[in-house]
């Protein structure tokens, strides 16, 4: 069994592999040896958010890790499949402020399948609506000027066309 | 409220299809910024459509060009008739009239008319792509790539090679790629890349007379001279549609490169495309104290104009012995081999892998499939330099090998006991084969008259012994097998299978 120390100071005890499903704790284990009853700080991670990571990686304990090399594949049609499994997005259906902490946590984790998961929502959300629709979804501001916005709307011609 | 960093937004954009891109780029300065990034990294011109022009445009009133780091080009044929705007109106159709009544008066009016109309259009066209070249500052990967199947006009071809010359990309390319006729490559001679590292042509010579095709390489070969501070891969190849192609001259012609570290040649078969080996040979030995990296490859024959050399097929057999008779290569970690032409003898394959045994990280065999047999032969030469240290059993057959690629007759359990006994510290296999069998002997296969059920049941035991199989010792993290078409689920129950015998496993992919 593994132990994992959270930024507000929780500890949670979980299986080898389970925790491994993270490549950050994997490596971390390796380096630390086999037998260490250290507990693995995590500062960058809250307990409630430690608490779903735990959760998906439980379920999804056993299942192959994606290739390290995933990413810098050039297959579009792969990449812009943003399909979820019907475990996953149940997982993943929580509220904003929590769907980015366990983004944040799967990408300083480096849980890549989760990650791909939180990113995929996040496409979803914004799948269909305009540029003030999502200004006002994600709480952004407007920065553009007058002319930069002219820009956008003739550089968006040959976008368009595709 | 937490905000989600760069590079976060970067993998969201990703996965977004084109008409969510086009409003996620219109949020704000930091959603446009990435949306630029990634889709002007790689700028690809293949044709000059619509869409083409305006991006070429957009790039250049915009000012977007440093967001290019890869230029493609494949040029396009262009058209010779007349716009359907040009009849427009009444000034168009008094130039239908005048140009129908002119053709009765001059019969090579409408010849004329066409060429001048492809000449024009040319150079219209080619200075659009000019100017925009003229806006990529950061370029580092640059292809031409010809489409030998359509028609083609040269000017194309020249005018983008000089882009490498005339354009700011030229001083920051780092990766150049050609595929274009042989006769354009002369006007490289004068061209200097200062960091140029990764050269890969593919010659299609056509029916190029042998004379022609040489003095062609007595310029390229100039330019590749050049290339001496900073190239450090090297890539040659040529398929069966260059008939009287001899690559004996090019490699005659290059002199000594100082960082070479790859080097690839891909020739058709039968070795056609080399008169003599001599001057390959003598360019292996030159780099051997560089050469990280070596691939001999082929594809299928060419067309003969004059008769081969009926030894020619060995061409690798020779290159490899030669390499062997002079000395090994002191730092090859990477082997790529087409077996095709080896198959009538391995011997001077695996001696060559048994001098490279000690430091061979890679090693990819392509082309003809390897029996179990023939497969120890392989991990035994690749293991040979180990010495079998008699108080140590595990050293005994541990090498540095960390990728393979072989292609099999069959897999077998014996075949995967072998990898896993022999190549403990192998991180990555990568296995092309369409058969399971329970044994590795011939004689001991089933004997059932019913072939799809002896292929049924065959695999059943062969999954049944390997659910038995346990390889705690191997290191293997990422498992890639072929695709079988004819069985149904084989990538789910294979991974199934060596998920649960091979405990460091992460990774199984289906190819």
């Amino acid at each position: 069994m593994i132990v994992l120390k959270t930024s507000d100071n929780e500890t949670f005890t979980v299986e080898r592999d389970v925790a491994e499903r993270s490549v950050l704790i994997k490596n971390m284990l390796d380096d630390i040896g086999e037998n260490s009853e250290q507990a693995i700080p995590l500062p960058n991670v809250n307990s409630s958010v430690l608490k779903k990571v735990l959760e998906y990686c439980e379920h999804h304990r056993g299942e192959p890790l994606p290739a390290a090399d995933a990413d810098t594949s050039q297959d579009d049609t792969r990449k812009r499949t943003t399909d979820i499994s019907e475990w996953d997005q149940k997982f993943i259906t929580v509220d904003q402020e929590m769907l980015f902490e366990i983004i944040l946590a799967a990408n300083y984790l480096d849980i890549k399948s989760l990650l791909d998961v939180g990113c995929k929502t996040v496409a979803n959300m914004i799948k269909g609506k305009t540029p003030e629709e999502i200004r006002k979804l994600f709480n952004i501001v407007n920065d553009f000027t007058p002319e930069e916005e002219a820009q956008i709307k003739k550089e968006n011609e040959w976008a368009e066309d595709r | 409220m937490v905000d989600l960093p760069f590079d976060i937004w970067w993998k969201v954009f990703e996965i977004l299809p084109p008409d969510a891109r086009v409003h996620f780029r219109a949020v704000n300065r930091l959603f446009l910024e990435i949306a630029r990034r990634v889709q002007y990294r790689y700028l690809v011109i293949d044709g000059y459509g619509k869409r083409t022009k305006r991006l070429m445009k957009t790039i250049n009133s915009l000012s977007l060009g440093y967001h290019v780091q890869s230029l493609h080009i494949q040029p396009w044929a262009v058209s010779n008739l007349p716009s359907a705007k040009a009849y427009l109106g009444p000034g168009g159709r008094v130039s239908s009239v005048f140009d129908h009544l002119h053709s009765f008066f001059d019969s090579d009016f409408p010849t004329r008319r066409a060429e001048a109309l492809v000449r024009e259009r040319m150079r219209k066209q080619i200075r659009l792509v000019k100017e925009t070249a003229g806006m990529l500052k950061f370029v580092q990967e640059y292809s031409l790539e010809w489409n030998v199947d359509r028609p083609y006009h040269p000017e194309l071809f020249t005018a983008f090679l000089s882009l490498v010359d005339v354009s700011p990309f030229g001083q920051t390319l780092t990766k150049l790629s050609l595929k274009v006729p042989t006769d354009r490559l002369i006007c490289l001679a004068s061209v200097k890349l200062p960091a140029l590292e990764q050269l890969d042509l593919q010659l299609v010579t056509m029916s190029l007379s042998e004379r022609c095709i040489n003095d062609c390489f007595d310029c390229f070969a100039v330019f590749v001279n050049n290339l001496c501070p900073t190239l450090s891969s090297l890539s040659v190849s040529s398929s069966h549609i260059s008939l009287n192609l001899n690559l004996y001259r090019l490699f005659y012609l290059l002199g000594d490169f100082p960082h070479l570290r790859s080097l690839a040649v891909t020739i058709p078969y039968d070795g056609a495309h080399f008169s003599s080996l001599d001057s390959l040979q003598f360019f292996i030995r030159k780099h051997r104290q560089t050469l990280q990296e070596l691939k001999l490859l082929c594809n299928r024959s060419a067309a003969r104009t004059r008769p081969n050399d009926p030894c020619a097929k060995y061409w690798i057999q020779r290159t490899i012995t030669d390499v062997c008779a002079f000395g090994n290569l002191t730092n090859l970690s990477s082997i790529e081999l087409s077996l095709r032409p080896l198959r009538s003898e391995l011997t001077p394959f695996l001696t060559f892998l048994a001098s490279a045994a000690n430091q061979l990280e890679s090693l990819t065999l392509t082309d003809d499939a390897l029996t179990p047999e023939e497969v120890e032969r392989v991990l035994d030469a690749v293991t040979c330099r180990i010495p079998a240290d008699s108080t140590n059993r595990n050293f005994a057959g541990y090498c540095n090998l960390g990728y393979l690629a072989i292609r099999l007759q069959y897999l077998c359990p014996y075949t995967v006991d072998l990898f896993a006994s022999k190549l403990c510290l192998l991180r990555s296999l990568k296995l092309t084969f369409s058969d399971v069998r329970l044994h590795h002997r011939d004689e001991v296969q089933l004997s059932y008259t019913d072939y799809a059920y002896a292929y049924f049941e065959e695999l059943r035991l062969f999954y049944a012994e390997m659910n038995s199989r346990w390889y705690p010792e191997w290191k293997l993290s990422s498992l890639a097998v072929s695709e079988c078409p004819y069985r149904f689920e084989w990538g789910r129950d294979l991974e199934k299978v060596f998920t649960k015998c091979i405990p460091t496993l992460d990774s199984f992919q289906v190819f």
